[in-house]
């Protein structure tokens, strides 16, 4: 699953077999505002990430990585450039494609955002029912199995409210790996978690995607996590840096 | 869709004082909308209460009679012109007069509606008037309306028990010999019938050549549409020529459009309708600012912005279906209070009931589909 194929020679029209890279941004230029007041984010970025990799892309704060990561994930309309993930290309996609391409990402965000009227499992299985094949049963037993793997089996049927810090990434860091996806997208998982809680996340995603074979993609300016990426990428001034 | 989670119970449940307050304001508007349709409806039957009681297929009347709260008078021989017609079986005349009550027991006076017909046809469609008739042929005789309001004095209740009732009707002592149901209105609280001969005794007028009202029977298979076009043809604009359905219709149309009592009610319901919507936006539009930056995260996940439509909209109807069925009971038991204190025809029906329910939906629906607007405000790219 994790073999790392040499994306650097594809031509960027093919399509990506299974093991093609499972990001592959090439000439991705992003703007904010309008008229005068338009001002470019990200300049010409091309990288690619294979498939299984776990990439860690940082920099300073405002220099576009956040923005990188919302376009990779198709939260943001794509402006200018190509972006292809997990073999589709979300330049001009439709919407019917956005939503497939966003139902085999998993996130994870800053604020765990969970849905404060919904216990640890019910927010779990939110991302399993997605896939409608999947049994009531079948989705109630994946929600508990993935936040057991999190250490939260006595932690089932609490509110968000109820939780820590810590405990409340943990859930969301379940329920984005619950829907079983091909790509997680981390936007800064350890900003709202002391040292050691947040430690423990990364570590979490990083066991759990190796252990589902899917890539990772975590923006960060924390450089006590940096060890647990495959792969280290540096953005400054909407650039990469080689 | 069924197997899904149920993230709008859940979500409107999960405080249990906002959903109380929430279901609170819906039982609110479905009272009001209750009582409102309710009066609307008494309204209707109490206006039309005479006109629906008319017993024959077609209704003659003055071309400037607008309403029979006020009854223009015309000749009687116009009548017997439609004899001519061949369709026609029989035509009667229907004499309508205001007259004074006294009150036998406590003296009060209120005026009351006299009708004087022929004795050996009744001309309204009521309990035992066609029986109680005959005994009219008498002097000083006639029959009164058991559902008048209460300020007339226990009739009814006395006759029934056996014992006889007389009263001064515009100052001449008159026999009860019975009584039949036909229905207090907003115009007159009560009702009094007789015989022509007598009619003419209490109203203290001798000229029985002008009627107010004439009523024709058809010959059975006749097509009362065309009679009516042929009558109203041989009239020109002396007489107006009108099915029964259409005296009924003209009743409340007269009522709800050019009288504001009807405009009232029908306001009532307007604004129960918009307190209920005001409270059910209220409460959903603030869930949903509360929660955007969760709802953009299942946008995020891959969740359709229809789905996230569908929940604001059965988070709408779950507040309709859980403030119908309080707000219902309550606006029952309302009625119950106010028809014994207003003696006004208030009855709840299915057709109420279906009407209240469709109105409370519609009120909720549109609540949740102008507060889904807020969820535009969603947008995934925005959580991070």
């Amino acid at each position: 699953m994790t073999t790392i194929p040499d994306t650097t020679t594809k031509p960027s029209t093919s399509t990506f077999g299974s093991d093609g890279p499972a990001i592959r941004v090439r000439g991705l230029n992003h703007f904010f505002g309008d008229g005068e007041l338009r001002k470019q984010i990200l300049f010409d970025v091309d990288f690619d990430i294979a498939a299984g990799e776990v990439v860690i892309l940082t920099g300073p704060s405002g220099c576009g990585k956040t923005t990188l990561l919302s376009l990779v994930g198709g939260l943001r309309h794509i402006m200018e450039g190509s972006v292809q993930v997990l073999g589709r290309e979300l330049f001009g996609a439709s919407r019917e494609e956005i939503i497939a391409s966003r139902r085999q990402t998993g996130f994870v965000f800053q604020l765990h955002n969970l849905l404060d009227f919904l216990t640890a499992r019910q927010n779990v299985e939110m991302s399993v029912q997605l896939d409608a094949a999947i049994s009531v049963r079948e989705r109630k037993h994946r929600a508990e199995s993935m936040l057991a793997k999190v250490g939260l089996s006595n932690r089932l049927d609490y509110y968000p409210t109820a939780l820590s810090g810590g405990q409340r990434q943990r859930v969301s860091i379940a329920r984005a790996l619950a829907g079983e996806p091909r790509l997680i997208l981390a936007d800064e998982p350890t900003a709202a978690l002391d040292s050691h809680s947040g430690r423990q996340a990364v570590e979490l995603v990083q066991a759990m995607a190796r252990e589902q074979g899917c890539t990772v993609l975590m923006v960060t300016h924390d450089t006590r996590i940096l060890d647990i990426a495959d792969r280290v990428v540096r953005m400054e001034d909407g650039r990469m840096i080689p | 869709m069924w197997r899904d989670l149920p993230i709008a119970w859940l979500q409107l449940t999960h405080s249990k004082a906002k959903f109380t307050v929430a279901v609170t304001g819906v039982v609110v508007a479905v009272l009001l909308m209750w009582m409102q349709l309710g009066f609307l409806d008494a309204l209707y039957r109490s206006a039309t209460s005479v006109a629906r009681h008319l017993r024959g297929d077609l209704v003659l009347l003055s071309p400037n009679t607008k309403t029979f709260m006020q009854l223009e008078p015309f000749a009687k021989r116009h009548i017997a012109r439609s004899l001519g017609h061949e369709g026609v079986a029989n035509v009667y005349a229907l004499y309508v007069g205001m007259a004074m009550w006294k009150n036998p027991w406590n003296g009060e006076k209120r005026r009351l509606f006299v009708f004087g017909m022929e004795p050996d046809y009744a001309t309204f469609e009521a309990d035992d008037l066609e029986e109680l008739l005959p005994t009219t042929l008498a002097p000083d005789v006639g029959i009164f309306d058991a559902a008048s309001r209460p300020e007339f004095g226990p009739v009814g209740k006395t006759i029934r028990n056996g014992e006889p009732v007389a009263a001064e009707i515009n100052g001449r002592l008159i026999r009860i010999a019975g009584v039949t149901t036909i229905g207090a209105g907003f115009q007159a609280d009560g009702n009094f019938v007789t015989s022509t001969a007598n009619y003419l005794r209490i109203m203290n007028d001798p000229r029985s050549s002008i009627v107010q009202v004439g009523l024709i029977r058809l010959k059975p298979g006749a097509d009362s549409k065309q009679v009516q076009r042929d009558l109203a043809a041989m009239y020109g604009n002396e007489m107006t020529v009108m099915t029964t359905e259409e005296v009924v219709a003209r009743e409340y149309d007269f009522l709800t459009r050019t009288a504001p009592i009807g405009f009232v009610f029908t306001l009532g319901t307007i604004v129960g309708c918009i307190i209920g919507f005001a409270i059910v936006y209220q409460v959903l539009y603030t869930d949903i600012s509360n929660h955007l930056p969760q709802f953009a995260t299942l946008k995020a996940m891959g969740y359709t912005d229809r789905y996230l439509a569908a929940v604001v909209v059965q988070e709408a109807l779950i507040l309709a279906a859980a403030g119908f069925i309080p707000g219902s009971i309550l606006g029952m038991a309302l009625f119950a209070v106010a028809k014994a204190a207003t003696m006004l025809p208030m009855y709840v029906t299915w057709d109420r009931a279906i009407e209240v329910f469709v109105l409370t939906f519609t009120m909720c629906t549109v609540s949740g589909l102008l507060a889904m607007r807020r969820l535009r405000a969603a947008d995934p790219a925005e959580i991070f």
